[in-house]
């Protein structure tokens, strides 16, 4: 047994073309290293230049946010789902002007 | 692309955007994707419309976020549906259904962006978006309605 990850529609045609995948990682960090190899242009969706966590995709581990506990170094179990989410937002703010 | 969609599922969002007018109203939408080229499917089916609440921190009258608590919950109802999360909904109200800069800035590939524009009186038709994969722009989904869900 081990952590499954869920993986979103965007990422999963690119990726596995499957919803979960199993991945041998002890930490966040090594399951979406492992999908990012599996995957290079889930990458840029997943990460930043620096490796940080891009402020547009949430993390969670089972019920919460990796974000409230130890971020990418948070330790994962053989029975432990990691859901990736899109950070959906949007709206018209930031528009002067209506479009033609 | 097509979106197929049910009209009630169609009502229900001009309704959310009627409601919360003159704020911006979005929820998720629950379905299938498929029927083509698994990397492309040329279908997106929406069997469910989930109103959500908006959660920006301000100026909800002009921008829509939902928080990952909430994406998380639709993640696991739609699970439990066998369904996917196969897209979002939001309303623009005073303002035309195309995507806005902002929208395209924090869009997703794969996902449809189905948006109402809503005004004091009533919500008008929705239109329905997709990102191309390599960001660059939007394109517009047909709609294809249907009277009963499947």
């Amino acid at each position: 047994m081990s952590p499954v990850i869920h993986v979103p529609g965007p990422l999963r045609t690119r990726a596995t073309e499957s919803s979960e995948i199993e991945v041998a990682a002890s930490t966040v960090s090594d399951a979406l290293a492992e999908l990012a190899r599996l995957s290079p242009n889930a990458a840029p969706y997943l990460l930043d230049a620096e490796g940080h966590l891009r402020g547009f995709v949430n993390v969670y581990v089972n019920q919460d946010d990796i974000r409230v506990l130890d971020g990418l170094s948070t330790r994962l179990g053989p029975h432990d789902e990691v859901i990736i989410l899109p950070a959906v937002a949007g709206g018209i703010a930031t528009l002067t002007s209506r479009p033609a | 692309v097509t979106l197929t969609i049910g009209v009630s599922t169609v009502d229900a969002i001009r309704v959310h955007a009627r409601t919360v007018y003159p704020e911006e109203c979005c929820g998720a939408l629950l379905g299938t994707a498929g029927i083509g080229d698994a990397r492309a499917p040329a279908v997106r089916r929406v069997v469910r419309a989930v109103a959500l609440k908006n959660d920006a921190t301000g100026n909800r009258h002009q921008r829509f976020s939902i928080s990952g608590d909430q994406q998380l919950a639709c993640h696991r109802l739609a699970a439990a549906l066998s369904l996917d999360v196969v897209g979002f909904y939001h309303s623009h109200p005073d303002y035309p259904p195309v995507p806005s800069p902002v929208d395209h800035a924090r869009a997703w590939p794969w996902y449809c962006f189905v948006i109402a524009t809503v005004n004091a009186d009533d919500a008008g038709p929705l239109r329905a978006w997709m990102l191309r994969d390599d960001r660059s722009d939007f394109v517009e989904l047909d709609i294809a309605l249907i009277e009963a869900e499947p």
